[in-house]
């Protein structure tokens, strides 16, 4: 591949997916300036790697995970070493439009969905979002937050495991 | 404490953790739950569905970069993509320019010459999103990731996509729309195009000279603005249609095998094949090509433009071939067992923006149910099998 070719795809690349990952940085909660940052970073590197460009085996996957790995730093060095959480916390908002409710009632499912979301493990939340918004695999989700597959699927699933528990107890 | 849930209202689903994850992300295991819990709690099944229609209206939302603030970093990553690239090859810099120059005069002829070459399947291939090219060596494009756009050209040389202005734009512009996306071309004559999935067409921001001159591939619905000074001209791979001011379809899904046809709505138009013979249509003709061969018929237009407005028409057509239109329309592959694929049906089918409620109406009225699996790429894969 030569230099004009790859300089080409990391400008459709960069088109493709810096919305997504400034979106996803702010649900992050970083600032502006933090994300411009990290995702100059995330594109310069890939515009000097030239030849290895090829080699990248999912690209989505490892623009995500580089840029994930880049605010992680940022906060490490922001707070110094020490007591790190394992995965970054993510703040998800949500928009209700359903036909048949009336604002004020759309307003309040807003409120508890989000304070529900909220409730979620950070790897419950990041699942969540890359599922919904990008219908991610799970092992891409596991390689992005830099965790193992099973924790991935393990978190997700937890939620549920404890509903079945209840349930059989009334049946019994 | 173990909660009853039979007496489950609509928000005690909604605080409900596995009852949200499996909203946002549904999978085998906690839809089989879910099923299940239904059977056992038929008491709290119209608060179930309630909280499951309030679900369905529920979207997370995302922050896009304003698209100034997009432009200015990509030149801020360029601009010090070029300082690095500088640095480190500096050494080498005085023998490679050299060389540069010398192979440039080489090089640089057969790659313009080939770009401008550039068949529209090599310019589907790997699109995802509606995009329009333009420049020398379609070097420029602006896209969207939405599932339809609107391309306006508003007369004075500029386009918008979906509402954003590009840049003045000189010399001829390219649509590319790949598949599960349509768009909606407005030309600078007030001629507007239905684009469909798959297809690429290509026009210039404003129409000059005597006759205004459009080329495409895949499928597309024309409704052209009568100009009887500046006949309008589609050049396809197999044949040249020439109107003054009507409205048809063409389709060249069928190129690689040689094959393409056009149907006629409204009006008259002039089809030149391989550029001998002119061939005069009316109302409600059909002409198919083959190669450099052709018949024509008399057809219900209806049938093959109806996918503009959002459905599709069907008389006495074969489950399997209903499959593939559908499919086609979504981007994704559906296929049928064989002990199904000749039922037939006819009338009309409305595709939602979702393709699983379109599946539900097919699935209702054949008696058949959906299979969805993923293939190795990670795309679906749905197979219809009898219920």
């Amino acid at each position: 591949m030569g230099k004009k070719e790859n300089d080409r795809i990391c400008v459709e690349l960069y088109d493709k997916y810096a919305d997504r990952l400034y979106a996803y940085g702010i649900s992050l909660g970083f600032d502006k300036e933090v994300l411009h940052d990290a995702i100059h970073d995330v594109f310069l590197n890939l515009l000097l790697k030239k030849n290895q460009l090829k080699d990248i085996r999912n690209i989505r996957c490892y623009l995500f995970r580089s840029f994930y790995n880049k605010l992680m730093d940022f906060k490490r060095k922001k707070r110094g070493e020490g007591n790190m959480e394992e995965v970054l916390d993510l703040h998800m908002t949500v928009s209700v439009s359903d036909k048949l409710i009336d604002t004020e009632y759309e307003g309040r499912l807003k409120k508890i969905l989000e304070s529900m979301l909220d409730k979620l493990s950070p790897m419950q939340k990041n699942a969540v979002y890359m599922r919904y918004m990008y219908e991610m695999e799970y092992s891409e989700i596991a390689e992005i937050l830099n965790v193992t597959q099973h924790a991935v699927r393990k978190f997700v699933s937890k939620g549920l495991g404890k509903l079945r528990d209840k349930k059989d107890d009334i049946i019994l | 404490m173990v909660k009853d849930y039979s007496k489950y209202s609509v928000e005690d689903f909604l605080k409900d953790t596995s009852f949200l994850i499996w909203c946002f992300d549904p999978d085998k295991e906690s839809s089989q739950f879910w099923r299940s819990f239904m059977t056992d709690y038929p008491e709290a099944y119209p608060e179930f569905c309630k909280a499951v229609q309030i679900m369905n209206s529920v979207d997370l939302e995302s922050e896009y970069m304003p698209s100034a603030d997009k432009e200015n970093l990509l030149a801020r990553i360029q601009a010090d993509y070029r300082k690095a690239g500088k640095r480190r090859r500096i050494g080498l810099w005085c023998a490679a320019a050299c060389v540069a120059i010398l192979a440039g005069i080489f090089l640089l002829v057969p790659k313009a010459y080939k770009t401008d070459n550039a068949t529209d399947s090599d310019l589907l291939a790997g699109v995802e999103n509606i995009r329009v090219v333009y420049g020398a060596s379609d070097s420029g494009f602006r896209e969207t990731n939405a599932k339809t756009a609107v391309i306006v050209c508003n007369g004075a040389g500029t386009i918008s996509v979906n509402g954003c202005t590009l840049d003045a734009i000189s010399g001829k512009c390219k649509l590319i729309v790949p598949y599960g996306k349509r768009a909606e071309l407005h030309l600078s004559d007030s001629t507007c195009v239905w684009v469909n999935s798959g297809s690429v067409v290509s026009f210039p921001p404003v129409f000059n000279g005597k006759a205004r001159k459009v080329e495409m591939t895949g499928e597309a619905y024309f409704n052209v603005s009568r100009d009887e000074e500046r006949p309008f001209i589609v050049t396809t791979e197999l044949f040249r249609t020439k109107v003054l001011g009507t409205s048809f379809n063409i389709n060249t899904y069928g190129i690689s095998e040689q094959s393409s046809f056009l149907v006629l709505e409204e009006g008259k138009v002039e089809v030149s094949i391989g550029g001998d013979d002119v061939l005069f249509l009316t109302e409600n003709d059909m002409i198919s090509v083959k190669g450099e061969s052709y018949s024509i018929m008399e057809v219900d237009p209806k049938l093959y433009t109806a996918w503009k407005d959002g459905l599709l028409i069907f008389a006495s057509e074969k489950l399997s071939s209903v499959l593939g239109k559908v499919g086609k329309y979504y981007n994704v592959e559906v296929t049928c067992s064989a002990d199904i694929e000749n039922l037939r049906c006819t009338g009309r089918l409305v595709l939602f923006d979702d393709l699983f409620d379109t599946l539900e109406i097919l699935s209702t009225i054949f008696l058949i149910q959906f299979d969805v699996s993923h293939n190795d790429e990670g795309k679906f894969c749905i197979e219809a099998v009898r219920q």
